[in-house]
């Protein structure tokens, strides 16, 4: 035959070249020379390519195929199977028995001197006394011709553990169920003093039943023994694959610090794969980055990566996986118990036991569900206050409607119908009559119930009165009776009037000011964008009634959360207002406190307590401090106050108020109420639970009475009693309370209202904290679309749905998801609310949280930098939210092992804290609290730096 | 620049030949630089290391330190090339009392000698078979480098290889087999000292 092509030589090498070829090739090479020397060079060729190929990707190989097979004396070699950093396997038959058995040829092993020799033969002595179902042992060994050793073990027909598939195809349950398996051996065999390792699924088989079984016991110092002599050609992936699973004390380097407790490592790494598919720190880049993981990075919780791993189980396999010796299991004794234990829904061993990990694990509890609570309070808080604001705006609205009243034609007629209509029900609703106080509620429906037999023949005198019976319906938040009064007042004085006639007009601002407050906000816009471009027509720009009009106008903004939009309309409103009405006016100060409100809200906290400020000192001045509205502005400086997180000096303006509104205008005064449910909601804040919670329970007993079990305000204090419970981490409390809210909501407000909206929220908070993630996804999801439709994309309220879901997805370890969701907030929070606005900061934290939990520290550092200063620049440096930034950025830097800065930052903190509220004040011992907190882990990690330098 | 074997490179170096250094510093900073890298040291540190190891070692070879018989080239570098990184990182946390640092001196100290020394050898393997890589594309035609790429590293089967670079299919075997014998000859000329 002629000389083979190169092809076919290359094919011939590497065992691919079939039969009749093969053999025609090998002819030839008997004959020709040149042929030969070719092949010598293809071979080296072929050695040549795959170093190169290794150095330039560093991936394990099949280095070795090539080798020639060896003679093993009493085995009939079939096949290779498998080569490894440390040797290849063959099947082979054993030729005593027939049975088919695996050999392992170690590479390059060969021994110096006698004395290694015998320890390589006592170590393989002890691994071949293991006799368990779910370990190979090993039977035989010996050394070849050429001096190379090789074991013999149990041949298994099977593949290494998949940990990828593992986590991908089995419940939590199966898992744990085969992991037992594996750990019930490595425990058999700790128990006859044989330590692996080299625990690593590469070195468990699973058979075709599942079934483990591990390799290699007690052969890794044996092994390495020959590894070390291996040549400069070693791929280095194989150590680095190891490494993945060595622990920390056996990167050290220092065989005499293995011990049993490694081999508990090695299994909670595996553990850990199993259950998250995913190592649980970086295994890649750099050797000095993959150590410093080793040594230093601490696991995130496997619950991050996968939902279905509750807390328990986090903490058995954090545990097994300890930086340090001491604080791992002792023994996969322990280990298996506690898993046992937890299989059985038992309570678990595993505690911290540790200072340092009690630190930290106090450190962490006191973050968690932080990010979720923080969303609500600013939510509810908002709010609160809006309702405060606006329902002033509403009385002045009647007040209004009173003195169009008072200017008709037809004044006194009416005014003498009306007054014999009320007296006769009045005289109805007699208490003596009934036998029984009667509510104010009862005296309406019953007066409603006969206007139409009352005033046949004077249909705007019972225009008038309906008009009237709507905005105390209004008053008492009974929105859906109070609807079907102002729509007939509107028709009659339509038909009868004109339609830009100042009742008329009147008619349609109570009828848009109930559609907003029904959240029903397309209707009430073209009333009251109608109501404004009428008055226009007829009266001008600035008249009294159009700026009346447009601060309407700006009310129904605010509330679509076009807050910008609202703050213009009202500076509008205002410079109208001032010119015409004078600054004394009182609508001109309602408007201050609404544009107080609404720069509040927008993150310009200074020029909201100037405006604030002003309109009280204007309210004291001209109507004397204990005038209902001077109460109220003080009411609202204080909410003010409280939002800034100025909670004492909040609580003192709310018990100051609250002291003179019951002197002067009794407790059951809805502005008292409201002071009431401030004052509360301020002593929540400074943590005073119980004050609060005494205080929220009489004035919802209160509220309930005067303003109706079912009114907007009754629900919000409600809500808000079920936040202290909340709080209080009494969630067996909360809960219950906040579905009631919600049901009565649903039932009055309707089920897409905001405030509706909000209880399904709060809600879903309490199933978060439950660990229910599955529930409050669904419920945020559906307030996500909800407030989308209802409220539209661009409103606050759906940025704070969309940044709790956020939240959710990232206790999750939904990374990505979080990831873009969080962009897509900040992003829209940026544009809509600007870039420092508190609750766009609110997002940066929670990003910067984010990158922490993604063990991206630097990023998580500087993010947290950046919002630490800002907090301090707009909120100050001892405002609660700018704290928690500081906790939070804290605890990594403590991670970072930064204890110098981050004691830095803390000091600082603490002498701002204590020199504005003393050093006795709640907040000063909360920051010494975490001062020595820090200072003992401090202590604690060079306690245990210097231990491991010992060992 | 005039292809030399590192022999020849370290006769001229005895010396005091300014293209020879500059062909030693060529051809062995790379290594020490990849391994300052993987230890851990900024890039600027890690080239700075690598200036420092290579002037020490021909500090070492001048005053006749190095002696070809008891340990190969490789070997000799390493040793050098660990105490400067070492002594740069400790210099650096000291100097800086950078925090981050002083750490990384400690975890040093915790890498074993085996990791350590595996990951020069990969260093060194990379950056002469970089050089092999180099050296070959400057030796040969664009074209039969290209057959070499595409089959031996980049998994293309000849067929489509040789249409693609329109050569019969035992061309681009030819090509392939003809670079792997080249860099073969280069790694010898390199490392054998």
């Amino acid at each position: 035959m002629p000389c083979p092509e190169i092809e076919q030589l290359e094919q011939y090498l590497s065992g691919e070249l079939e039969l009749p070829q093969r053999s025609s090739v090998d002819l030839h090479l008997t004959s020709c020379e040149s042929c030969r020397a070719l092949l010598e060079e293809l071979g080296e060729n072929a050695q040549t390519l795959a170093a190169v190929r290794s150095a330039c990707v560093a991936v394990g190989g099949a280095a070795g195929d090539d080798a020639p097979i060896p003679n093993i004396p009493g085995y009939d070699i079939i096949r290779s199977i498998n080569a490894g950093g440390q040797g290849i396997i063959y099947e082979a038959r054993q030729e005593s028995t027939k049975r088919t058995v695996a050999v392992k040829l170690l590479l390059h092993g060969r021994y110096a001197d006698k004395l290694a020799r015998r320890r390589f033969e006592r170590e393989i002595d002890l691994a071949a006394s293991l006799n368990h179902p779910s370990i190979v042992a090993v039977f035989d060994s010996g050394t070849t011709e050429d001096g190379r050793m090789y074991l013999v073990m149990r041949y298994v027909e099977g593949a290494a553990l998949d940990v990828v598939e593992a986590a991908r195809e089995l419940e939590v349950e199966a898992t744990l169920q085969l992991f037992r398996k594996i750990a019930a051996a490595v425990n058999y065999a700790h128990q006859r003093g044989v330590i692996h390792r080299d625990l690593k699924p590469s070195n468990v088989l699973i058979d075709a039943e599942g079934e483990p079984h591990l390799l290699d016991f007690g052969l890794a110092k044996t092994l390495d023994l020959s590894e070390a002599q291996q040549s400069v050609h070693t791929q280095a992936g194989d150590f680095v694959g190891t490494l993945a699973y060595a622990a920390p004390e056996q990167v050290g380097g220092d065989p005499n610090a293995v011990d049993v407790r490694s081999d508990v490592y090695a299994l909670g790494v595996m553990l850990y794969e199993m259950l998250t598919a995913e190592h649980p720190y970086p295994i890649d880049g750099h050797l000095a980055s993959i150590v410093r993981s080793i040594t230093e990075q601490e696991a995130m919780r496997p619950s991050t990566k996968r939902r279905e791993v509750d807390d328990e189980l986090d903490t058995i396999v954090l545990k097994a996986l300890a930086k340090a010796k001491d604080r791992r299991y002792q023994s996969v004794a322990d280990l298996l118990r506690d898993l046992e234990r937890y299989a059985a829904g038992q309570p678990i061993e595993a505690k911290g036991d540790s200072t340092l990990y009690l630190l930290r694990k106090t450190l962490s509890r006191h973050r968690g569900p932080v990010a979720a609570v923080a969303v609500i309070f600013l939510a509810l808080t908002a709010a609160t206050v809006v309702s405060v604001g606006f329902w002033r705006a509403a009385e002045a609205d009647s007040a209004r409607a009173q003195a169009a009243f008072e200017q008709s034609d037809l004044q006194a007629k009416k005014a003498q119908a009306i007054n014999d209509f009320l007296l006769d029900i009045l005289a109805s609703a007699n208490p003596r009559r009934l036998g029984r106080d009667v509510t104010v509620r009862e005296a309406i429906d019953q007066a409603a119930a006969t206007i139409d037999a009352s005033f046949t023949d004077q249909p705007l005198v019972e225009a008038d009165v309906r008009n009237t019976l709507a905005v105390t319906y209004r008053a008492l938040g009974l929105y859906e009776a109070a609807e079907p009064q102002v729509v007939r007042a509107l028709e009659i004085r339509r038909s009868l009037l004109s339609e830009a006639h100042i009742d008329t007009l009147v008619s349609m601002a109570t009828l848009g000011l109930l559609f907003s407050d029904a959240g029903r906000f397309d209707e009430a816009e073209e009333l009251t964008t109608g109501v404004y471009e009428l008055h226009v027509q007829h009266s001008g720009e600035d008249s009294p009634y159009t700026l009346a009009a447009l601060n309407n106008l700006g009310l129904l903004r605010y509330r679509q959360g076009q807050h910008l939009e609202a703050e213009a309309i009202w500076e509008r409103v205002l410079a109208g207002q001032r010119a015409v009405l004078g600054e004394d006016h009182s609508n001109t100060l309602r408007t201050m406190s609404n544009l107080g409100w609404v720069y509040c809200n927008r993150g310009k906290f200074d020029q909201a307590v100037e405006m604030s400020s002003k309109s009280l000192e204007i309210r004291r001045r001209v109507s004397g401090p204990e005038h209902p509205e001077t109460l109220q502005a003080l009411s609202s400086a204080a909410y003010l106050a409280t939002f800034m997180g100025r909670y004492a000096q909040a609580a003192n303006h709310m018990e100051e108020a609250y002291q003179v509104q019951r002197r002067v205008m009794g407790e059951s005064h809805a502005d008292t109420l409201n002071t009431m449910d401030g004052l509360g909601w301020a002593y929540l804040m400074q943590g005073r639970y119980e004050d609060a919670q005494a205080l929220q329970l009489k004035t919802i007993a209160l509220a309930k009475q005067a303003l109706g079990e079912h009114h907007p305000m009754t629900l919000r204090m409600m809500n808000n009693l079920a936040v202290n419970y909340d709080r209080q981490e009494r969630l067996d409390m909360a809960e219950p309370l906040y579905r009631e809210t919600l049901d009565l909501r649903r039932e009055h407000l309707g089920d897409e209202h905001p405030d509706t909206l909000a209880s399904l929220s709060n809600l879903a908070v309490v199933y978060y904290q439950q660990g229910r993630l599955d529930e409050t996804e669904r419920l945020w999801d559906e307030v996500l679309e909800l407030r989308k439709r209802t409220l539209g994309n661009d409103h606050p309220e759906t940025f704070v749905a969309m940044h709790n879901l956020a939240v959710l997805y990232a206790r999750q370890g939904r990374f990505d998801e979080a990831d873009k969701m969080y962009a897509q907030v900040l992003d829209l929070r940026r544009r809509v609310l600007g870039p420092d606005h508190p609750k766009t900061l609110g997002t940066m934290h929670n990003i910067a949280a984010l990158r922490r939990d993604q063990g991206r520290l630097d990023e998580a550092i500087s993010l947290g930098e950046q919002v630490y200063k800002r907090r301090q620049a707009l909120l100050g440096h001892t405002h609660p939210d700018t704290l928690w930034t500081l906790y939070d950025l804290m605890e990594v830097l403590v991670r970072r092992n930064a204890f110098e800065q981050a004691e830095q930052m803390l000091i600082s903190a603490l002498t701002a804290v204590e020199t504005e509220f003393g050093e006795e004040h709640q907040r000063s011992e909360a920051v010494r609290e975490r001062l020595t907190l820090l200072r003992e882990m401090r202590a604690a990690a060079a306690a245990e730096s210097s231990s491991a330098d010992d060992e | 620049m005039q292809w030399v074997t590192t022999t020849l490179v370290l006769d001229r170096l005895q010396d005091s030949e300014d293209e020879a250094w500059e062909t030693f510093v060529h051809r062995f900073r790379q290594p020490v630089v990849r391994f300052a890298r993987e230890m851990g040291l900024a890039a600027d540190d890690a080239e700075d290391a690598a200036q420092d190891a290579l002037t020490a070692f021909l500090v070492a070879y001048r005053a006749g330190k190095y002696d070809r018989g008891k340990g190969r080239l490789h070997s000799w570098l390493f040793g050098i090339a660990q105490r400067t990184i070492l002594d740069r990182r400790r210099r650096l946390a000291k100097e800086h009392r950078r925090a981050p640092l002083a750490q990384q001196t400690a975890i040093w100290d915790a890498i074993p000698q085996k990791a350590v020394r595996m990951t020069w050898d990969r260093s060194w393997q990379q950056a002469v078979f970089d050089q092999c890589l180099a050296q070959v594309r400057v030796e040969l035609e664009p074209k039969t480098i290209q057959a070499f790429e595409l089959v031996a590293l980049r998994d293309v089967p000849a067929e489509e290889a040789a249409e693609e670079l329109g050569m019969t299919r035992n061309a681009v075997f030819l090509a392939k087999h003809r670079v792997l014998k080249r860099i073969r000859e280069l790694q010898i000329e390199i490392e054998a000292v």
